[in-house]
Order: structure tokens, then C-alpha cells, then sequence
């Protein structure tokens, strides 16, 4: 694995820290809502906007702090009050997404950065024994596993995008990125992946979750929800449901932070980064951009070199 | 418009492409299954290209049909996963040379993301034989011919393609 | 649904002799929309066209399908007969049935059958064909002419001769260019000066013509027929209205520096015109050589200019135009000899570049046009001259052929032997040239008449021996190495843009290419124009050329400047680029992509739940957009469409083409 996850052991300092920041930058005024996460009903944190200095004390930070908060804003884009929001290192990606897709202006943020060693998936988690859960938010996973996938490959533990940072930055280790999932299924032979593919996608059911989270897809409307022209069928067809996610996963290519979130989201269970993760990979392979995951201002599909691969030559 | 997609096959006029994989017309069981490629070609060069292989009367297979684009960078990938999906055995794209797109750099554009959709298409099941890119000048009557050629025998060989979206 | 009208044409027995169109037209008659179908022998004929005026009459058709030739033939002609018929002409679809199918598909049968297909396919295209209109963008009859060589001096007359007004702006002291530093011209050896000056002195003594000198382009907005530019005038020093250009500062200066006219071969002083005959006759200080601008002490020129025309304290001034065209002819930059280490340049004072030869053998040069080179002033007995430096070598230079330099190095050779009859001259080169009139005899008449030694090789290394000079090199005619003992080198260079035109082009918004040429629109058909409209290119920043072809494409962008003046409005295509504002989220990924700067941010203001907001969308200068529909490809939203070419026109021909294939979709 090349990146080893850990839990940050100031957790509980850190959501200290975060409650006053927030408290303060609501009672006096510099934002007028906060955006961070609350205790949900069976103790995974779920998004939350703090009005008032009070309400900032519901505001909680802990393993399970997963779900990135930045495309609340586009719920926010009318008015013109600041709105503070609280981001680690992934988050701050996603946060940076919807900046460079000028779908929220900087001027009404005030952007909280908290460094990131790691952070769990709340489904694993919560698979665990009540014990056994008990002793890993307590004491930190023996399994790595327990972390969200990007967790594995993170090399951005400290937030891009930051007004105030509440610990110190984290050392950064960088490493080629890896996408084994991508390898594998190109190991197949293509009848097989066809076969694979055919299988997973016709179960998806449309519940759009993976687009509402995804933060590369944040237009004013989806084109795949447009009548005219009509870009995908609305029927309830396997050959529907499977062109939303091939179709889907191109536009958000060169945007794409690889947060893994469509996945985690999915209801059904969709192994979507495996589509998400090969435009990523293609992407460095084919026109040498290294991280491709993170929010640059020319975007490789809106760029090109003249020396770019040649496709008459290419395969 | 929703009508035109899920209007059925049966109120069209006796349809002439992709004849063999429905139910053969009477009297026209012995006629052998011919793919349908959808063709992409850029108004300035390839479409003139296509003009120039005419004009030169120089014979090629029937089965592309060609839509005509400004440019190569106005192909949309969604185009080509839609004609995949609609059931096109192939796809074939043609543009100027690069560096000598009318707009200067639209093929440019184009290359990135057909780049990208070719590896794609093959990552999705869609044998790369089906999809191909070519740079076709406006004075390359013979190189169009050749291409069409060349790229019908590969995909009549494949047989059928499996619609993207069924991959069957 | 519309009524759709379709024409088959015949084209006497192009399509009519492999197609069936009486079975395609029975087929056609079924498809939905389609209330009127006929045959003609030849639709574009003017019976053929009156039928299709008199069925859109008959038939209430209101659209159109020509099944036919190419649209790239006919597609304007038919729009006009459906003008006339009183319908939109972009309700039009062809079906190309003539070069794509009956000329190259022999098999009866299966060209029938593509014939229909692509009829039904522009069918089903012509249902989602929207009206288009043409607009109109109003023309500022005033042209900027970028760079004041004989390729601006030419443009800007004849520009200006045909009734416009002119902004020439020039970098250096004086206009006059490259030009004006050559001695004489071929392949007629007319004095380059006594062909220049006059038009130099034409073009600022022009009413219709503004000289901006000392000045530079800072920045262009806008689009043809409306662009804003803005000039900077760089302080000179000097109040040109009260100068009388009488010299006397000149002469008085202490101060002395290597002269850039005469590439280093001269001196000039720090308050200085680069030559007796600039236009404007008017001196600049050259403020990092000039002895006050150092030392506060001085201002010898101040004192004795009897005008009182001496400001020191002069600013640049920014000036802004409004013009509807411009023409950039910014020249060109001489390849760096000294690349080439093996030949000495630099390195030996009497190794020179052919730049420097022109000085030399020019009688206003520095040696009075007696060639006495470098070192001891002497007149060397032998000289031999260089081809291709720098040219034509991917490893060390460049891979094109700069053109010119054949011819004029053959010009040095004679003019050398003329002026020294008993001297002896060799070209080496790798191959001579002589693409132009009377080129051909030129060359031949150096060697025959003057008895220039042609030999075949590029010289491996020259180095001083003594006071003589040694070029190496294999003669490749013979097979062997030869050795040729030389008292001076003139080397020819390859000719480079300016270094700095990839910043020219980029603030005219104009593409160039790996070198830093500017690209032409097209390289056989719009070698004058660029792919920006309103902006067209003359000389060699479009590429190498000599005298006679940077003066016919000036001329030539003159005509096209002349053109597109000759109108007061200018219509504009609309098969363009158009944004859906209610669906653009304003990501501007759009605007990267364009290659003519044509799309910008605007802000709309719309009423949300009884609040007022505003957001940016992007928005498409109808201008500057050409209709390439690269945007619409990076814009997810399916906000960016193109007009004639839309999203719905593509996706349903798609559609139409596959549809009952098999049941692949809902």
C-alpha cells in the first residue's frame, strides 16, 4: 500500500478547535452559516450547517467524518453572506472542484483546513461489533482496511484550499499513482469485462446518488436530465442505466478527484471508480499530466500538445 | 425529442441498413449481413476528402454513412457512445491533419478526447477495430477510399458489434 | 410535424445510372414529415430549382431536402432558392447522394439502399433545423498596419490609397525595415534605398496615413471591423513638432555606441536617427547609452539644439485607436551565427553574417561601400560566402529554407567581384535556389560572367590560419575534401521571427507555429488572411519570402483590407456558437478551447423565488466565432450548442441512421 493511514490521536482537540473557530466566525459575523458535520441518529456524522455560535457546538469531527461537504455550497449560490466550511485534505479537492468550475465564488468562503492522516468508512465501521467498533474509534484500526479506499493512495493529507488551518500540516509523501482495480479489469479479456461490466450496471436502480455527491458534477442542470436533445433514454432498461454511468463518467474525465465517493454512496454497491479510474490513468499514461486527481486550472481535455499521442498511429 | 428515439422499427419503411439482423424481408434471405459504420467527417478536410474520392469515381464499400461536422473537435464522445449504444458496428472519425485543422486547433482538441474514448470503448468491451481516427485531407481522395476499405473488411470480419449499453 | 418537401435529383446520369431513385423516392414517400416527393434531371438547373419554389408554394412544404451532389457544391445555391420561396434557407438539408454514393458505390443495389439511408437521414435532420438569420456587424473604415518595413509601407499605402485612413506603428526610430539597411536588390541590382526612400517619404507625407514611431502594440480588443487597440508612443526625447531634424545633437553627442542599423559594423551616438534618410527625420535618445540619463550631467544636445525640441522629461504616452482591420507585418530577427561554433563567428572579426556584407558594400555604410573587412580594413582578396546557416538544419537551426539567402549571397559574390576584379569568391552551399523571374539567369551570370566559384558542401569548420581564414568543407559534386583559403567569411543566415512574435501574436490573438511564424488561415487559399478574422499578415513574420513576394502580399492585404472596407456592415455567419444562459453554469471550460478568443464571461441577472441574483454565464461574440464547435464539446451541460450543427441535429441523425438496427435502446 503506498500510503499508510493512521488516525490523527488530537481528534477530540481538533473538534474543540473547530467548535470555537466556527463559533467565532459565526457570533461575529464574518459567516453567516458554517458547514461541517453533526453526531447523525446512529453516530455517523452527517452534514449539518451551524447558523448561530450555539448550533457550532453541535459541530463534530471524529473518524468517521467522511462525507465532503463542499457541493452544499451550490445550495447557497443565491445571496451574497459568506459561508464558512470545514475541509480536510480530500475535502479540500472537492472544494476546489467547484472552484475551478467557477461554481462558487472564494470571496464568500472562509474555508477551515484541518490536516488528515486518515479517515474511516462509516460502512465498514459500522459492520464491526459493537466491541470491536467500540475499541477502534477509541483506540485507532488494527485493519487498514477499515479506511476509505482513497485513504490508501492519499498525497494530499493537508487541505489546498485554507483560511485558517487548526493543527500543524502533515508531512507530504508523494508517490506515483496506482490504479490496480483498472489494471485487473484490463487484464480480462474484453468479451469477459464486457460480460462483468453487462452484469454490474444493469443493477443499477438511477437513484442518482453517485451524481449528487460526485463534486466534478455540479451543473445548474444535467445534461443526462435534459428532453432536447434527449443525451439518454429515460427508460428502465438495462442498456439506459448502463449509458448513464459510461456517459457520466466521461464528463467528469479530467475533473475527477478520485474521492471515491460515488462508490461509497452507491446504493446498490457499484464499483464505480472503476470507470472513473481509468480515464485518471489514461489520462497521465497518454498525456503525462502526474496527478490527475487534483483540480488544476487548465483541465487536460482543455488543453493539448502538439506532440500528443497520434491516434492513427495509436492502436 | 423522446418521440424519435423510442419510435418502434415497425412503423418505418423497409429499412436498408443492419437488414440481416432483423427479420429479413421476404425475397431477400440470401443477401449477406452488412455493417452500418457511422462516419464523423470534418466539414474543410475529411467531408472534401470524401468529395475528392467521388469526384476521382474512386469505388469503395457502401456501409459508412457519413454526418457531416464542422470540425473533429465538434465530435461529441457522447456521439459515439450513443451510436454504439444505438447498435452502429463501427465508428469512424476523420479529420485535417493535425496542425492543419481549418480552426487551427480543433483536431487537437478532438485527438485528446478521442484519445481518451478509444481506450475507453475497449475498456467497455467495444473491439478497437470498431472505432478508428483518421486524418484525411481534403486532397486525399485515395487515402479515404483505402480507409473505408480497410476498415469495412475489418469490421465485416468482426460480425455484429455488441450495443454498447446491452453488451451482448 | 413539419412538412417536408424532398428533391431527388438525378444529375442527368450521375446518380440516376447507379441509383434507383424512383425506389428511393417510393421508400422516402413513407418516412414521417415527408408530404411531397419529386424527381428532377437536374435540380440545380433553373427549371429544377423553379420546381422546388413552386412545390414549397403547391405544397405548403416548410422544409427542404436536395438529395444530390456535395453541400460543399450546391448547399448555397439551394438556401437561395428557398429565400426566394419565402423560407428560411437554413431550412435546408442535403443529402449527399452523387460524390458519397453513385460516383463510388458501382453495386446498384446496395447504392440505392445508402442513397435512402442518407436521404432519411437529412430528413429526420431537417425536422430539427432551427431558422437561422444572418447578422450584421458595423465596419470601422480605419486600418492599423503593425510594423513600418516595405511590407507595412506597402500596405498602409495602398490601404490608404483607397480611401482609408492608416495607423502605421513602428517599433524602431524611422520606418524603412530590414530594407532599408540592404545595399542593392536582385536580381536587378536597383539600389535598395533610391526604391525605398521614396516610398518611406509617400507614406508619411499621405494624408490618409497616422506614423506612430518609437511606438509598440500593448494591447487589442475586440473583433473585426471593431477592434480597440492601444499604443504605446515610447518617449523619444525629442518634441518631433518643434524638431527641424537639422542633426546638430547628433553631431555634438559625446556619447558613441555600436549602431544597430549598421549591425555593429558602425558607431552612432546616443541622441541619433539610425540613417540619414529616416522618416520621421526626427533623433530619439536612447536613454541607457545617453550620458544624462546616467550621470545627471551633460545635456550637450540640449544646449545646442536651437529648436529647444530636447525634453528629457518626456513619459511614453499610451494612445488608443478604433480600427476595423489590421495588417502585421513585424519582419523578422537573423538567425544567431554564433550557434554554429565551428565557423568562428563572433570569434573572428572577419567571419560577418551577410547583414553585416550589406553594410559593408553599402556607399552610406560605415566604409563608404569599399569592402575593407573588419580586422585590418584591408580589402580582402578572397571571400567566401556561406550558405544555409542555420536553415535547413533540424540539429542546429531550423528545418525550413529561409529562402532568399541563395540569391542574395549569389548578389554578394558578383557584387564582391565587381568591386574587386582581381578578388576571388566562393559560395558554398547545399543547394542554389533561384525560384523567381529572372532568378535563374542571375545565377548563372555570377559564375559565367563574374566567375563565382559554386562549390557543392556545407563547410565543416573555418579557422584563421595566419591572416587568413580556412573553410573545411567535402565537396559532394567531386566526393572530396576541399580547403579554401579565404581573408573573410560572410555567412548567411537563417532568417527567424522577430523573438518576441510569440508575444505579438498572443496579444493580437492570432496562432503561430513552432517557430513563431504566424499562421496564415489557410497555406494555399487565405495565405493572407489569419484565422482571426479582421487581422491579415504581410512579409516574412508569416513565414520567409524576399522583396517582390512580402510586396505582393502586402498589396495583396491591402486589396483584403480594401474589401472588407468597402462595406459599411459586414453579415456574419449563423451557423455559430450559442449558449442556452439557462443552462450554463459559467464553468468557462468552453472558453480555453476556443481559438478565436470569442467567448467571454457575462453576467445575467434573473429573478429567483422573488430574489434578484446574478451569475456568470458564457457568452459567444457573434464576430469573433467562427463556428468550429469545439466548445460545445468541453461544455457538460449541454449549455453550448452550434447553430446549424446542434447537439438535437447530430443525435437525431445518429438516431434516425440506427434506428430498427436492433433493440438496443428503450
Amino acid at each position: 500500500m503506498p500510503n499508510n493511514p493512521t488516525l490523527d490521536k488530537n481528534m477530540t482537540e481538533t473538534e474543540t478547535a473547530l467548535r470555537r473557530e466556527a463559533a467565532r466566525l459565526l457570533s461575529q459575523g464574518e459567516v453567516a452559516v458554517f458547514l461541517g458535520h453533526e453526531e447523525g441518529w446512529d453516530g455517523v456524522p452527517v452534514p449539518f450547517a451551524a447558523s448561530t455560535a450555539a448550533e457550532a457546538g453541535r459541530l463534530v469531527w471524529n473518524p468517521l467524518s467522511a462525507p465532503h461537504l463542499a457541493k452544499y455550497l451550490l445550495d447557497r449560490l443565491e445571496g451574497d453572506e459568506k459561508v464558512g466550511i470545514v475541509v480536510n485534505g480530500c475535502g479540500s479537492l472537492a472544494l476546489d472542484r467547484i472552484l475551478k468550475d467557477r461554481r462558487f465564488p472564494r470571496e464568500r468562503l472562509h474555508v477551515v483546513g484541518i490536516p488528515c492522516s486518515g479517515m474511516l468508512d462509516p460502512a465498514r465501521v459500522a459492520a464491526l461489533s459493537d466491541e470491536e467498533r467500540e475499541r477502534v474509534l477509541k483506540d485507532g484500526p488494527v485493519d487498514p482496511g477499515l479506511f476509505l479506499d482513497r485513504c490508501s493512495w492519499c498525497d494530499v493529507p493537508n487541505p489546498v484550499v485554507s483560511d485558517t488551518l487548526l493543527s500543524e500540516p502533515l508531512p507530504v509523501v508523494r508517490h506515483r499513482p496506482e490504479y490496480p482495480r483498472v489494471a485487473e479489469l484490463e487484464a480480462m479479456d474484453r468479451e469477459e469485462r464486457a460480460e462483468y461490466l453487462r452484469g454490474l450496471y444493469e443493477r443499477c436502480i438511477r437513484c442518482f446518488a453517485c451524481r449528487n455527491v460526485c463534486p466534478a458534477c455540479n451543473c445548474r442542470e444535467c445534461c443526462l436530465d435534459q428532453w432536447e436533445p434527449l443525451w439518454l433514454g429515460r427508460a428502465t432498461s438495462p442498456a439506459e442505466q448502463q449509458m448513464f454511468h459510461f456517459i457520466r463518467a466521461f464528463d467528469v474525465a479530467g475533473r475527477c478527484i478520485r474521492c471515491g465517493e460515488c462508490e461509497r454512496v452507491c446504493s446498490v454497491g457499484l464499483p464505480l471508480m472503476e470507470l472513473n479510474d481509468k480515464f485518471l490513468k489514461d489520462i497521465t499514461e497518454l498525456f503525462g499530466v502526474e496527478r490527475p486527481h487534483i483540480p488544476a486550472d487548465v483541465e487536460p481535455l482543455g488543453c493539448f500538445e502538439p506532440g500528443d499521442p497520434d491516434l492513427e498511429d495509436h492502436g | 425529442m423522446a418521440e424519435s428515439a423510442a419510435t418502434p422499427a415497425e412503423s418505418r419503411p423497409p429499412g436498408t441498413a443492419g437488414t440481416a439482423v432483423e427479420k429479413p424481408p421476404a425475397g431477400e434471405e440470401t443477401r449477406e449481413w452488412e455493417p452500418v459504420i457511422v462516419g464523423f467527417l470534418c466539414n474543410w478536410c475529411s467531408y472534401a476528402g470524401a468529395d475528392s474520392a467521388g469526384t476521382a469515381r474512386m469505388v469503395h464499400p457502401t456501409n459508412v454513412r457519413i454526418v457531416r461536422v464542422p470540425c473533429s473537435g465538434r465530435v461529441n464522445p457522447r456521439f459515439v457512445l450513443r451510436a454504439f449504444q444505438r447498435g452502429a458496428d463501427g465508428v469512424l472519425i476523420s479529420g485535417c491533419h493535425p496542425g492543419d485543422c481549418h480552426y487551427s486547433t480543433g483536431n487537437f482538441y478532438a485527438r485528446r478526447r478521442l484519445l481518451l474514448l478509444k481506450g475507453y470503448l475497449e475498456y467497455l468491451g467495444i473491439d478497437p477495430r470498431r472505432f478508428r481516427t483518421h486524418w484525411v485531407s481534403a486532397s486525399e481522395g485515395q487515402k479515404w477510399a483505402e480507409v473505408v476499405r480497410s476498415m469495412c473488411e475489418e469490421v465485416k470480419a468482426l460480425g455484429p458489434a455488441p450495443s454498447l449499453g446491452n453488451l451482448v | 410535424m413539419k412538412r417536408v418537401g424532398v428533391f431527388l435529383c438525378w444529375c442527368g446520369s450521375n446518380i440516376a445510372a447507379t441509383v434507383d431513385v424512383g425506389k428511393v423516392a417510393e421508400r422516402v414517400r413513407l418516412l414521417p414529415g415527408v408530404v411531397h416527393v419529386e424527381e428532377n434531371k437536374y435540380t440545380c438547373s433553373e427549371p429544377g430549382q423553379a420546381s422546388i419554389i413552386k412545390a414549397i408554394k403547391e405544397h405548403g412544404l416548410e422544409r427542404v431536402v436536395v438529395a444530390a451532389c456535395s453541400p460543399r457544391l450546391h448547399e448555397p445555391t439551394f438556401r437561395r432558392t428557398l429565400e426566394t420561396a419565402g423560407l428560411n434557407p437554413y431550412f435546408l438539408e442535403m443529402a449527399n447522394v452523387r460524390e458519397h454514393c453513385s460516383w463510388v458505390h458501382p453495386d446498384r443495389e446496395k447504392a440505392t439502399d445508402k442513397a435512402f439511408d442518407l436521404v432519411r437521414m437529412a430528413v429526420a435532420r431537417v425536422l430539427k433545423n432551427e431558422p437561422l438569420a444572418r447578422g450584421s456587424i458595423t465596419i470601422e473604415k480605419r486600418a492599423l498596419v503593425l510594423g513600418g518595413g516595405i511590407a507595412g509601407i506597402q500596405a498602409a499605402l495602398d490601404i490608404a490609397d483607397a480611401g482609408h485612413e492608416v495607423i502605421l506603428v513602428e517599433r524602431e526610430p524611422t520606418i524603412g525595415g530590414r530594407m532599408a539597411q540592404l545595399d542593392k536588390t536582385f536580381p536587378t541590382l536597383d539600389c535598395s534605398s533610391c526604391i525605398l526612400t521614396p516610398k518611406m517619404v509617400d507614406a508619411a507625407k499621405h494624408p490618409k496615413i497616422t506614423l506612430y514611431t518609437y511606438s509598440e502594440l500593448e494591447k487589442v480588443e475586440g473583433y473585426i471591423g471593431n477592434f480597440h487597440v492601444t499604443v504605446r508612443k515610447r518617449a523619444r526625447s525629442v518634441d518631433e513638432t518643434l524638431c527641424t531634424g537639422c542633426g546638430l545633437c547628433q553631431t555634438k553627442c559625446p556619447t558613441k555606441v555600436p549602431s544597430e542599423f549598421d549591425v555593429g559594423t558602425g558607431l552612432r551616438k546616443a541622441i541619433y536617427t539610425p540613417f540619414p534618410q529616416a522618416v520621421p527625420n526626427k533623433p530619439v535618445i536612447d536613454r541607457e547609452n545617453c550620458t544624462y540619463y546616467k550621470t545627471g550631467k551633460c545635456r550637450v544636445c540640449e544646449r545646442v539644439c536651437e529648436a529647444k525640441a530636447i525634453r528629457f522629461d518626456q513619459e511614453d504616452v499610451l494612445v488608443e485607436e478604433r480600427v476595423g482591420a489590421i495588417v502585421v507585418a513585424t519582419g523578422f530577427d537573423l538567425f544567431d551565427c554564433s550557434v554554429y561554433g565551428e565557423y568562428g563567428y563572433g570569434l573572428y572579426p572577419d567571419v560577418i553574417d551577410a547583414l553585416q556584407f550589406e553594410r559593408l558594400i553599402n556607399a552610406s555604410g560605415p566604409t563608404e561601400g569599399k569592402i575593407k573587412r573588419p580586422s585590418d580594413h584591408e580589402i580582402p582578396r578572397s571571400v567566401a560566402f556561406v550558405l544555409c546557416v542555420g536553415s535547413r538544419d533540424e540539429q542546429k537551426g531550423v528545418s525550413y529554407c529561409s529562402r532568399a539567402c541563395c540569391m542574395y549571397s549569389v548578389k554578394h559574390a558578383t557584387q564582391y567581384m565587381d568591386k574587386v576584379k582581381d578578388g576571388r569568391a566562393y559560395v558554398f552551399y547545399m543547394d542554389i535556389r533561384t525560384p523567381g523571374k529572372a532568378y535563374e539567369e542571375f545565377y548563372k551570370r555570377s559564375s559565367v560572367e563574374y566567375g563565382v566559384q559554386f562549390i557543392r558542401g556545407r563547410p565543416s569548420k573555418i579557422y584563421q590560419k595566419g591572416d587568413k581564414l580556412i573553410v573545411k568543407a567535402e565537396d559532394t559534386l567531386l566526393g572530396r575534401p576541399v580547403e579554401a583559403e579565404v581573408e573573410m567569411v560572410v555567412l548567411a543566415p537563417a532568417m527567424v521571427p522577430k523573438r518576441d512574435a510569440a508575444r505579438t501574436a498572443q496579444t493580437l490573438g492570432v496562432s503561430y507555429d513552432g517557430f513563431g511564424f504566424l499562421n496564415e488561415a489557410h497555406p494555399k487559399l487565405r495565405p493572407v488572411e489569419t484565422n482571426t478574422a479582421g487581422i491579415y499578415l504581410a512579409g516574412v513574420c508569416q513565414g520567409p519570402k524576399d522583396i517582390p513576394d512580402t510586396v505582393a502580399q502586402a498589396s495583396a492585404a491591402g486589396a483584403k483590407v480594401a474589401a472588407l472596407f468597402s462595406r459599411d456592415e459586414m453579415a456574419t455567419e449563423p451557423m455559430i456558437a450559442r449558449v442556452d444562459e439557462a443552462l450554463c453554469s459559467g464553468c468557462l471550460w468552453c472558453k480555453p478551447v476556443c481559438p478565436y478568443k470569442a467567448i467571454e464571461a457575462r453576467t445575467v441577472t434573473e429573478k429567483v423565488h422573488g430574489r434578484t441574483v446574478s451569475r456568470e454565464v458564457a457568452s459567444v461574440n457573434a464576430g469573433l466565432c467562427q463556428g468550429c464547435g469545439a466548445c460545445t464539446v468541453a461544455c457538460r451541460d449541454g449549455a453550448m450548442n452550434l447553430q446549424g450543427f446542434t447537439n438535437e441535429q447530430v443525435i437525431t441523425a445518429v438516431d434516425e441512421l440506427l434506428a430498427g438496427l436492433r433493440p438496443a435502446c428503450s
